[in-house]
């Protein structure tokens, strides 16, 4: 009936008439629901038409909403002869009315306990638990190339492997490849880079996705020579063709060139294959290129396979290693230890997600489990203070039945409160970690808070307050009515109430361990040094292979776009490069490495270079220092000798002892072999990431070699965002159709290779935080609790004599003393626990004794905080009072 | 046909609203100035008693605008006598209701 979804307070609102419409009697349950659902929305629906929906207006609602509940109970003694359930209920609401306090921090720590735990449940439902938007998803495997001494980290794959793999194996019922393949878009309001793959044939059957709307592609659209086709994404369609039903048969402007449109994928396709995948995005098929028979060492192809019927992967797997094996023979040089990987589709679209998230949900569990060891601790402590209510009620004639359906009524009432405020609190960490997730965290914007998790918490938390609320019955029901002869609390439920004090001690200190670990851990991955400045600088990457393809036009255009730029107002150095620190989608040329003068390694024993293109203003530009000789200059012309400077890693490898400026060297550039003078080292420049060591690299002059993908760099003084804009205009006062793809400031692209780090970081912190504050709530309460308690007995020591510090020492050394406990059974915990994230730390052991010694002091003092002012509370009674109680 | 009917002094003021035109519970809170929890419980008592009549919206009217159908009630005529009594009883009922329905105005774009 409505087109979206309700907004979050309505939600929550309904819920609560859903929830309380079981109390009402079920002949006249629907009309009920109906009339009170026809209420809120009415009212809803008038103040959002007015515009008056403001949280004074929402809390309003909620509050009429829990009018549902009286009139709830009203129906049911009406229609039954069950008085004494609304009784109960009654008096339940009214007893927790009477301590507010303990009813809020009930509900506030039950709340934020199932906040989280529905929170990652969601979390989970969608990652794990949802079906794939793939048929038969579960016989997708993504394949990959895996290297004997690296066999943790997939490569991409070289076009000759996939060929070979694909016509050897008997194993799969279709094999494709999916070739990143960018494209610039001419026909939006500016010229744009699309992300794009050209994919091989059967691509879309192996992936097992048909197009929302049109088709995928023919067979003879895989022929070289076959008029221009294209798929495009969602999102495309959505943003630049304004959801057009008739796009089909449409054309688009790509490279300059038409293409037809022959089908739109469904919203749902990503496969995360890509690098980065795009939201705008177009699929264009491939045709077989004769080169790609030859080409084993650059790997850059995505391959996607479908299992044969009746084929498991670990089948698949055997054959795939078999035929590895007889390829690595056949092209030792190569091919050396190389085999294929096969990567279940699910498996892989959890990538880097896994970690984190089980991270999340270990932590979610320890709060959870936290807020229940408070909870239960505060209704032990209740049901000790109320002893007397009950036996005055039982000697009145309450039967056992009675008491302990009324302690369930006032726990049930408890429960619904905290359920719906942490199905709120989960909705708002839901949206939370959404926000802050890294990108790569997938599919997570799908996540929603439905009806089985809704159900989850509210079992969840009945379970907890039944639980715990019940205790107090039943043993209060074995004592008989001693209650009203005797006042002393039970030893046995002391000792329970200590132990969960110090058990939830524990569990904070475990989860503060963690957050200790991975917050110092990033403080050190924030020190490391770059190897370059990146405060002040923007880059704006373009690929013109295409537009300014011939060596002579490139060198052309490069030069008079760095000059523009360089001559920009503010701007103070400028320059551009092949691939680019920390950027996104970088064209990473690898080549095998000659040295002239050293015999060349045997087979397999190659070490290779990457090989990086750049303009000389790009070193001043980033601010890398020049560790010996000198660097790429403007003399390095087309005509002269061909230079090179070489990274202080190649250096270190090569080398270690002596200097390299003036050796010559020998790799591989465009299917040619060339060779250079090495004339400058530069210092260590971290490339994919902070914690990724520097990689060993040759740089050579643009203008010697000219490359069509590079990204601009430029050293600038003001606001990046003005400067990028001024930048692009430059480059478009040369080809206004020139499109620019990822134009960012350094320190933006630096901050977002952190971001999994931040990410595990802040979600770990915000637990330890919620932890601290739910295990200093407990001692207090424990600790006051327990005061109270003894009021008596301290007047009798005043009385004796004992002086106020007497007093003050006697409590705190019981809080101490569970404080310890805990401290102690926590740092075990901590040290098991902590092994966990190891993958997560930098540089920075998981037994950091400096992060252990300051958790611990900071929850000791914590703790001891709590203690203290019931001590003080203590010290200040008045002998003649405590002694007159009775 | 007196129903021995405990008529408090906020039975009295819904018994009031639903003569001043307010038909639905949530008007009437407005008009009252009462909780949810008190108007309603009222009401399922003066339904039971006669005193009002209780109906569902028309779909069309709900359909219209695209939510549920609301379920109003009006007041018998065994409920004005009623209210009529009560109103020598509380002196201050005529002023303590609202007097014509306040209605929200609907925007539409």
């Amino acid at each position: 009936m409505r087109p979206h979804r309700d907004p979050l307070a309505l939600r929550l609102c309904l819920l609560l008439v859903r929830l309380v419409s079981v109390i009402v009697p079920t002949a006249s349950r629907e009309d009920w629901r109906a009339e009170w659902d026809a209420e809120v929305r009415w009212r809803w629906d008038q103040l959002a038409a007015s515009g008056a929906l403001d949280w004074r207006t929402r809390m309003d609602l909620f509050r009429r909403a829990m009018g549902a509940l009286p009139d709830a109970a009203w129906l049911r003694r009406q229609f039954t002869a069950d008085a004494d359930l609304v009784h109960d209920l009654r008096h339940g609401l009214r007893m927790l009315m009477k301590a507010p306090t303990f009813t809020l921090s009930a509900v506030l720590v039950l709340a934020l306990g199932i906040g989280g735990t529905v929170a990652i449940v969601a979390l989970l439902d969608t990652l794990f638990i949802r079906p794939l938007p793939y048929t038969d998803a579960e016989r997708i495997v993504t394949v990959w190339t895996r290297s004997a001494s690296r066999p943790s980290e997939r490569d991409d794959v070289a076009p000759a492997d996939f060929l070979d793999w694909r016509s050897r194996s008997q194993s799969f019922s279709a094999f494709a490849a999916m070739v990143p393949y960018s494209r610039d878009f001419t026909g939006g309001p500016e010229p744009e880079v699309l992300f794009g793959s050209q994919v091989s044939e059967g691509f879309f059957d192996a992936i097992g996705v048909a197009p929302a709307i049109g088709r995928a592609f023919l067979r003879e659209e895989h022929q070289t020579g076959a008029r221009r086709v294209v798929v495009i994404s969602h999102g495309l369609w959505q943003t630049r063709f304004a959801g057009d039903p008739d796009i089909v048969n449409k054309t688009i402007s790509l490279d300059d060139e038409p293409w037809t449109i022959v089908g739109v994928l469904p919203r749902t396709f990503a496969p995360q294959l890509l690098p980065r995948p795009g939201e705008l995005a177009v699929w264009t098929p491939r045709a077989p290129q004769p080169s790609d028979p030859r080409i084993r060492a650059s790997r850059w192809w995505n391959v996607v396979a479908r299992l044969a019927p009746g084929v498991t992967v670990e089948q698949a797997q055997r054959e795939m290693d078999a035929i590895s094996a007889v390829i690595a023979r056949e092209n030792p040089r190569t091919n050396a230890g190389l085999s294929a990987l096969l990567v279940p589709m699910r498996e892989h679209l959890m990538g880097g997600v896994s970690l984190p998230l089980m991270l999340m949900l270990g932590a979610v569990a320890l709060v959870l489990g936290i807020g229940c060891a408070n909870v239960a601790a505060l209704l032990l402590a209740r049901g000790v203070e109320r002893d007397r209510e009950f036996a005055i009620r039982s000697a009145l004639g309450a039967g056992r039945v009675r008491l302990v359906r009324q302690l369930v009524a006032e726990s049930l009432m408890l429960s619904i409160i905290a359920a719906v405020v942490g199905v709120a609190l989960g909705a708002g960490a839901l949206r939370a970690i959404v926000a802050l997730a890294p990108s790569g965290l997938l599919r997570l914007h799908d996540s929603s808070i439905d009806v089985r998790m809704i159900a989850f918490a509210a079992a969840l938390t009945a379970l907890t307050t039944i639980a715990f609320g019940l205790v107090p019955a039943l043993q209060f029901s074995r004592r008989r009515s001693d209650g009203l002869r005797e006042r002393q609390a039970s030893g046995t439920r002391g000792a329970l109430r200590r132990a969960l004090v110090a058990a939830e001690v524990a569990i904070a200190l475990v989860l503060l361990v963690g957050a200790g670990l991975l917050v110092r851990s990033f403080a050190r991955l924030m020190s490391v040094d770059p190897g370059f400045r990146p405060q002040g600088v923007i880059t704006a990457q373009i690929f013109a292979t295409e537009r300014h393809g011939p060596p002579e036009q490139s060198r052309l255009f490069f030069r008079a776009a760095v000059e523009r730029i360089q001559a920009l107002p503010g701007v103070d150095a400028a320059g551009a490069v092949s691939a680019m620190p920390f950027a996104m989608s970088n064209i990473n040329i690898r080549s095998d490495l000659e040295i002239v003068g050293r015999p060349a390694p045997a087979a397999g024993e190659q070490r290779g270079t990457y090989v990086t293109i750049a303009t000389p203003g790009y070193f001043r530009a980033m601010s890398i220092p020049l560790g010996e000789g000198r660097l790429l200059a403007t003399a390095d012309r087309e005509t002269a000798p061909l230079v090179a400077v070489i990274s202080d890693a190649l250096r270190k490898r090569e080398w270690p002892d002596e200097s390299p400026v003036g050796r010559r060297i020998r790799i591989s550039w465009q299917g040619q072999r060339v060779e250079a003078e090495v004339v400058g080292v530069v210092s260590q420049i971290r490339h994919d990431g902070l914690d990724i060591a520097a990689r060993s690299e040759v740089f050579l002059p643009h203008a010697q070699l000219p490359f069509g993908s590079m990204t601009f760099v430029a050293r600038g003084r003001g606001d990046p965002r003005a400067l990028i804009d001024r930048v692009r205009q430059q480059i478009w006062s040369i080809d206004s159709r020139q499109a620019i793809y990822d134009a960012a400031s350094v320190e933006r692209l630096v901050a977002a290779s952190l971001a999994r780090q931040r990410f595990s970081m802040t979600v770990m912190s915000a637990f330890a935080a919620i932890a601290l504050a739910l295990c200093a709530g407990g001692i207090y309460g424990i600790i006051s609790f327990t005061t109270t308690q003894r009021t008596h007995e301290i007047g009798v020591r005043m009385a004796l004599g004992a002086d106020s510090a007497a007093i003050r020492r006697m409590v705190l050394s019981e809080g101490s003393a569970i404080i310890a406990a805990g401290l102690a059974a926590g740092l075990i915990g901590a040290l098991i626990t902590s092994r966990f994230l190891r993958t997560l730390l930098f540089e920075i052991s998981t037994a950091d004794p400096l992060t252990l010694a300051v958790v611990c002091t900071l929850l000791g003092a914590v703790g001891l905080a709590a203690c203290y002012v019931p001590a003080r509370r203590a010290t200040r009674v008045d002998p003649l009072v405590a002694l007159r109680i009775d | 046909m007196s129903p021995r009917l405990n008529l408090t002094y906020p039975t009295a003021l819904v018994l009031q609203a639903l003569t001043r035109g307010f038909h639905y519970g949530f008007d009437i809170m407005d008009a009252t100035g009462l909780p949810s929890g008190t108007v309603y419980p009222i009401l399922r008592r003066l339904d039971g008693e006669g005193l009002l009549k209780s109906a569902w919206e028309k779909p069309v009217t709900a359909q219209r605008e695209q939510r549920p159908p609301r379920r109003y009630y009006e007041i018998t005529a065994t409920g004005e006598a009623m209210l009529a009594e009560a109103a020598q009883r509380f002196r201050v009922l005529d002023q303590a209701v609202a007097r014509a329905p306040r209605r929200l105005k609907p925007f539409r774009a």
